[in-house]
């Protein structure tokens, strides 16, 4: 054989396969309806560190840690319905941050709210999703309820799949009504009663490159409208109206030779309010036997500041809008997550560990002022699926 | 849940086919499934059979010569879209317009065939000959195309994934001695394939561990005719019209029966070392014996 021949014929076996995994047969990957149902139990501790003692003005140093435990029931009806039902409570307690002041030396302090803050959140989404030959319809309706704040859910999404089943393209509308009652609203002065909404939109593109590459483009799209602000924050005053987009790839590699599967995500975000960011995620799956899954991560996040967010607030502020919110403040932040997976039969049970830490020193850009309140924390998770 | 194991036989493609499957006992949809796996297995059959007149394979020959050629649909532009990359994959040995050379070759008479009758028939093969543009297939008068080369193999795979999707986790698919696998025993354990011994078939010569994919073999023991002495096999070099017979036997492990097949077949038509340099190339996991 000459060169040429033996050149090609190194890639005889990967040219052979995508060829082979373009019939019909092998394509069950997008848009199949499930054959089985699954019912699934997550429990999730979220601990987030105490804000240490120097930063903090007035107030509890503990705080916030969300117990959430997930229910999940799939099922399919017919040959090309399926249903699915989600159900999430979480207890959160500790204390919030109220806002921040000036301390002695200029840095901003926090203060935080003096109660312990202890309370319920509920949410239950319920799913339909039709798989025709080509198009998977699905319609999803949500309740979110906390004391002081409930959500109301709909949204409604399109897959095509095409090109012989190599390429899929999704379209989705979602809008989410919210009404906000704070407690003890007359008490603080704070407001009684707002109203939120958000639609959005998103449009996505998968494609398979290869047998063991495929890629996913993403845009999204949503519109905030209504009472935006941190109600329990003392001086918070945001626009009433956020247009926020992302655009997203995530890339997946299958390496056959080491048999895991490499997922790389980018995500940029932009909103009209001048926060900006960039996540980079890399998770690697390596299936250790073929029982278990080993799934170590890392991500990092970097985000500029709101145009209107100050550290704290000064006299001199001229600007109608004002936060301090940690969360519209720059900052970057890393974190890292191993997880295992251990399938037997028809159950397959998961544990997870993540380590999350946010500063200003994580930052792409510099940051002269940290804030007081970027938070770090560790997840644990466990959980079971049992399908049947 | 307790699973047990149901052992199915049956005959397609003109040979042997076997089901193991591991089912939930007792399984209502048991008759089902192996009702399912059986329709799939013969609507292949009929669909690509050369000896039906009903069949694409006859449409797609009947239509050699004209013009306008003939549009396919999905599934058989898939296949012929895969014949291509075998075809090019094997510089040119993989080649489904090579059946035309049994008119030359009867391996039912021990008789070599009339030299000038396969030089015109040679004529009539050759894959670049086609014009594929799928959905489109234009074929010159005289040529044909055989899919006997892709059908049970891809038969297998596509069993196999039918079951899977129907929720069965362990057992395998068997056409015939090409083995595609659905799933490891329910205690994790691989299935052990036995590779046949190519100078005494009914035995094994070695044992494969198997988890996953699929394994198809191909050998001098299947089809041949001996003349003065030399055994001549049913697989033709599409280019010179003959056998080449210095691969015993060949076994390939990979994903799916339908690349294992391709390979096993392209392995025999170089020769026992050009075929094994070009296994090793290719990254197939494989085993040779020569003669």
């Amino acid at each position: 054989m000459d060169q040429s021949n033996n050149k090609n014929n190194k890639t005889a076996l990967a040219a052979l396969t995508a060829s082979a995994l373009a019939l019909p047969a092998f394509q069950v990957a997008a848009a199949t309806a499930p054959t089985e149902s699954e019912i699934g139990y997550r429990y999730s501790s979220y601990e987030e560190d105490d804000a240490p003692a120097s930063l903090v003005a007035t107030g509890d140093t503990k705080r916030y840690s969300i117990d959430t435990q997930q229910f999940r029931l799939l099922s399919p009806v017919g040959k090309n319905f399926s249903v699915s039902l989600d159900i999430l409570t979480e207890t959160m307690s500790g204390a919030s941050p109220l806002g921040t002041q000036e301390g002695s030396g200029g840095e901003p302090q926090l203060v935080m709210s003096g109660a312990s803050i202890s309370e319920d959140r509920e949410d239950v989404r319920a799913n339909v999703t039709h798989y025709g030959s080509r198009v998977a319809t699905s319609v999803t309706a949500g309740q979110s309820n906390e004391n002081d704040y409930a959500a109301t859910y709909y949204g409604v999404g399109w897959e095509w799949v095409f090109n012989q089943k190599n390429s899929a393209f999704q379209f989705a509308l979602s809008r989410s009504d919210d009404k906000i009652t704070p407690t003890d609203a007359v008490l603080y002065g704070r407001i009684q009663s707002a109203n939120k909404n958000t639609t959005g939109m998103s449009v996505g593109f998968s494609q398979v490159l290869s047998k063991t590459n495929l890629i996913q483009f993403g845009m999204e799209v949503s519109q905030d409208k209504g009472y935006l602000a941190a109600p329990y924050k003392t001086d918070d005053i945001r626009p009433d109206s956020r247009l926020r987009t992302a655009t997203i790839m995530r890339y997946r590699h299958f390496a056959s030779e080491s048999n895991g599967a490499l997922h790389f995500d980018y995500r940029f975000y932009w909103d009209d309010w001048d926060v900006s960011s960039h996540t980079f995620a890399l998770a690697w799956y390596k299936n250790v036997t073929n029982r278990f899954q080993l799934i170590p991560s890392v991500r990092y996040y970097s985000q500029t500041e709101a145009s209107f967010y100050e550290p704290y607030k000064v006299a001199s502020n001229t600007n109608p809008y004002y936060s301090s919110d940690y969360r519209l403040s720059p900052y970057g932040a890393l974190s890292a997550g191993l997880q295992l997976v251990h399938k037997f039969k028809s159950w397959s049970y998961t544990l997870k560990i993540e380590r999350y830490e946010a500063d200003a020193d994580y930052s792409l850009e510099k940051v002269s002022v940290e804030n007081p309140g970027l938070v770090s924390f560790t997840l644990l998770t466990a959980g079971f699926n049992i399908k049947f | 849940m307790s699973l047990k194991r149901i052992i199915h036989h049956f005959n397609v493609m003109g040979g042997p086919a076997e089901l193991q499957l591991y089912l939930d006992a007792p399984d209502k949809n048991q008759s089902s499934l192996v009702r399912q796996a059986e329709a799939e297995a013969f609507r292949l059959e009929k669909k690509y059979s050369r000896y039906r007149n009903d069949s694409v394979t006859a449409a797609i020959n009947d239509s050699s010569g004209r013009q306008e050629g003939i549009s396919v649909d999905d599934e058989t532009a898939a296949l012929l879209n895969y014949a291509q990359t075998a075809w090019q994959q094997s510089n040119g040995l993989f080649d489904i317009t090579s059946g035309v050379l049994r008119k030359a070759w009867d391996f039912k008479l021990n008789r070599l065939p009339d030299k000038k009758r396969l030089a015109r028939l040679l004529n009539n093969v050759g894959w670049q000959k086609l014009l594929w543009q799928a959905p489109r297939l234009q074929m010159p008068a005289g040529m044909e195309i055989d899919f006997g080369g892709v059908v049970k193999e891809y038969a297998a795979d596509a069993i196999a994934a039918l079951l899977r999707n129907q929720g069965v986790q362990h057992g395998l698919v068997e056409l015939a001695g090409d083995i595609s696998i659905i799933g490891p025993h329910p205690n994790g354990k691989a299935w052990k394939i036995g590779v046949r011994n190519p100078d005494r078939p009914e035995s094994a010569i070695a044992t494969i561990d198997v988890f996953k994919g699929a394994v198809a073999s191909s050998g001098h023991y299947e089809r041949f005719i001996t003349v003065d002495g030399q055994r001549y096999c049913h697989i033709l070099n599409p280019k010179t019209g003959w056998p080449e017979n210095s691969v015993a036997g060949v076994s390939v492990h990979a994903s799916t029966c339908l690349v294992a097949g391709t390979a096993t077949t392209t392995a025999m038509l170089l020769g026992a070392a050009q075929g094994r340099k070009w296994l090793q190339e290719g990254q197939f996991q494989h085993l040779l014996f020569e003669v």
